[in-house]
């Protein structure tokens, strides 16, 4: 079992800030094909998921430096790739919208931190008993890291319907698991 | 495919090339000499840089000396000059795109293959993004490679081509000349005539001193090399081999033991006999 | 790269449950939770695709990314090169500049300086275009088919194009806010800049240097422009406007431009040869 690949993605990234190529290729045979496959989890056209997975490699290889440095790069890349994902499903309809969507970043609570760091646990049994409706809002929230337009914007539902089945399903999982 | 009778260039008062013939038809021809002998004066004619002063040359089978001829000679021609001119602010690909361009390769997509096909010829795949100037000297020199290399030509006039190169990147080499049609190439290094040459010319002070096959230019010191625990002063040369025995060039002594000469014998005689008086 | 989860890897059952599409929401989240932080279960994830899909994946990608990285209008039409663009550059603002300083600072002096200076920015760019410098790939950019008159022409109305609107941008500014400009004079120097331009572009198909050409017209001109000063005892433009922009000089001017293009072109064989010998 490989768990430690040389050269590290970090350097990879750092390698195809000097136009490497050759880095590029290695991160693509490294991460194209799980992030092909969860973007297919989340859009049924082969010909979007494939135009997604490479608009997001071709981000990469413009502007490598937008990496900060800290966390995962597959977490990175899957930040890049579902909100190529996002714009490709239902572009944005105007600036103002995104102006607002810029007071409006997510940032992670504590609950969804927790939700985050376990799986195959007790958050597991308690996640499978939410309804599915539930659950494709947490998806996209906690484990995708969308904001809550961005959320709804992917679910084609309202924001404020977005808001109310996060607390619903917050609410769920807290007692699922107290 | 390369036709020269009798070429004549003269610099100044100096014959840099001398009354040269030379016949070449598909294959890679080695020109092998020490500096100076006129091979790059030979190569830039056949790349149609230089007009010769007298004799007659035809290239694929047409005349560089018209217009229109040199013309269709030169969408035909992939030329490596001796010391070739890259702009170090561009990246390899950049390079061999904007020479791509020059050879009339006006479609882009097609062009966008060519170029990359190329850059993965000569192992630059991995760095043809990057620019030139970040290089090392091998890389520029398969830089200037693939720009020769650039629209399959038929012909291919090379100088000096595995300057830089290591080991590795000089077997590469090989593969991708034995791919083209006709090669002349310059070298003055003479593994790389036996690695690669069908044909091999000779040259010294501007005249052609050998024509013939690798095989016979080794042959000339046939019964003429052999070997000693000991210098011998009457050798026309004798040098000491990584074995701890000398090697003597010339004519043996009797009881001597003879040894099946090299390419570099077969030369090394044909330099003495040159330097003779 | 370490994971967060040494104790638990994804089985491959699950893996190809999930690759087929059919995992459960929630093994699914768990498995995308996991797959972010453990290289060893995206390697085997890696494994269960068809390496086909991804070669394909990969070629699509390549695709967007060996374009070239230059600005498109100069290196793809493989016209001019950055070099000659940064000395075009330089040797624009110094015709633009030192006069427009100059105007400013001592009134009709100043104007004829700019007349001085403007006809040689069209020369200026033909000198250029047949500079050895303008093109640092050399040999290798001279036996493409494209190579000769064809490219030194291109070169030269390239900068041309970018020298001339910038020649009369000059005048424009000087007329509006230091001095009012004849119109007349404003388009007087146009025929003579042409005409010793195409001096210069001959003198190209010929052994002459291009570069002593262009200096000597340049001294030519500036003379000209002398003697008509010391002649009218005056320095008011308008005197030297009716000496240049008569019909007689410009009829000259128009003839020797056409006569030497037409020379050119019947010469331009010889561009193709051009001083490598």
């Amino acid at each position: 079992m490989t768990v430690d690949q040389e050269p590290s993605d970090r350097a990879l990234l750092a390698a195809i800030g000097e136009r490497d190529r050759g880095a590029l290729h290695e991160l693509f045979t490294r991460h194209q094909p799980w992030l092909a496959a969860r973007v297919r989890q989340r859009c049924s056209d082969p010909a979007i998921v494939a135009e997604v997975v490479n608009d997001t490699f071709l981000v990469v290889w413009d502007k490598p430096g937008k990496y900060q440095g800290d966390g995962e790069v597959a977490a990175w890349l899957w930040g890049i790739a579902i909100r190529t994902l996002l714009h490709r499903l239902r572009p944005r309809k105007s600036v103002l919208e995104r102006l607002g969507q810029l007071r409006h970043e997510h940032a992670p609570s504590a609950e969804e931190a927790v939700l985050l760091a376990v799986e195959h646990s007790d958050v597991g049994q308690a996640l499978q008993r939410l309804s599915p409706e539930l659950l494709a809002v947490v998806r996209a929230t906690v484990l995708d890291g969308l904001s809550t337009r961005e959320a709804a914007a992917l679910l084609g539902i309202p924001s404020g319907t977005v808001k109310s089945r996060m607390s619903r399903a917050r609410s769920e999982l807290r007692e699922a698991l107290l | 495919m390369i036709e020269a009778i009798a070429l004549t260039k003269s610099y100044g008062g100096t014959r840099a090339v001398d009354d040269v013939t030379l016949s070449a038809d598909r294959g890679v021809i080695g020109l092998l000499g020490p500096n100076g002998a006129g091979k790059t004066s030979l190569l830039r004619m056949a790349a149609t840089v230089l007009a010769p002063d007298e004799g007659s040359l035809r290239l694929l089978g047409l005349d560089p000396g018209r217009a229109d001829e040199r013309v269709q000679i030169r969408r035909r021609l992939g030329y490596l000059p001796q010391s070739p001119g890259l702009y170090p602010g561009f990246t390899p690909y950049d390079m061999v795109d904007y020479v791509a361009v020059l050879k009339e390769h006006t479609d882009r997509e097609r062009r966008r293959h060519e170029v990359r096909r190329v850059l993965e010829a000569v192992t630059l795949q991995d760095v043809m993004h990057r620019k030139i100037r970040a290089l090392s000297g091998g890389m520029k020199q398969r830089v200037a490679l693939a720009c020769a290399l650039v629209g399959q030509p038929d012909l291919l006039v090379l100088d000096e081509p595995a300057n830089g190169l290591d080991p590795d990147q000089r077997l590469g080499l090989r593969s991708l000349l034995s791919a083209a049609p006709t090669v002349l190439m310059a070298t003055h290094n003479i593994s790389e005539v036996s690695a690669l040459c069908q044909q091999v010319y000779v040259m010294f002070t501007g005249r052609v001193r050998f024509a013939g096959t690798p095989a016979e230019l080794a042959g000339l010191a046939h019964g003429r090399v052999w070997e000693d625990d000991r210098q011998d002063p009457d050798a026309v040369r004798s040098w000491l081999t990584p074995t701890g025995s000398y090697r003597h060039l010339g004519d043996p002594p009797s009881g001597a033991a003879v040894v099946d000469p090299t390419l570099d014998d077969g030369y090394l005689l044909l330099a003495r006999m040159e330097h003779a008086p | 790269m370490s994971t967060h989860h040494p104790a638990w890897h994804a089985d491959d059952q699950d893996l190809a449950t999930y690759l087929a599409g059919s995992a459960p929401l929630v093994l699914a989240a768990s498995l995308e939770s996991h797959l972010l932080g453990c290289a060893s279960c995206r390697g085997r994830l890696a494994a269960l695709t068809g390496p086909d899909e991804q070669e394909l994946a990969w070629s699509r990608l390549a695709d967007r990314v060996d374009r070239p990285s230059r600005s498109p209008w100069i290196v793809r039409s493989a016209i001019a090169t950055p070099l000659m663009m940064q000395a075009a550059l330089v040797a624009v603002l110094l015709v633009g500049l030192v006069p427009l300083v100059a105007a400013s600072a001592f009134g009709d002096a100043g104007l004829l300086t700019l007349l001085v200076l403007a006809p040689l920015a069209p020369v200026a760019a033909v000198a250029l275009a047949y500079r050895d410098g303008s093109d640092p790939s050399g040999e290798i950019a001279l036996v493409a088919p494209t190579a000769g008159l064809r490219l030194v022409a291109l070169r030269a109305l390239l900068v041309a194009a970018v020298a001339l609107p910038l020649a009369f941008g000059v005048l424009l500014a000087v007329d509006l806010w230091i001095d009012d400009v004849p119109l007349r004079l404003a388009f007087a120097w146009c025929l003579p800049g042409l005409a010793l331009s195409a001096l210069v572009l001959l003198a190209g198909t010929t052994r002459i240097d291009p570069l002593h050409v262009a200096l000597t017209a340049s001294v030519g001109w500036a003379l000209l422009v002398g003697a008509v000063v010391v002649a009218h005892r005056t320095l008011r433009p308008e005197v030297f406007a009716d000496a240049i922009a008569g019909p007689g000089v410009q009829a000259v001017a128009l003839t020797v431009a056409l006569a030497a293009v037409a020379l050119t072109v019947v010469r331009r064989d010889a561009v193709a040869y051009r001083r490598i010998a």
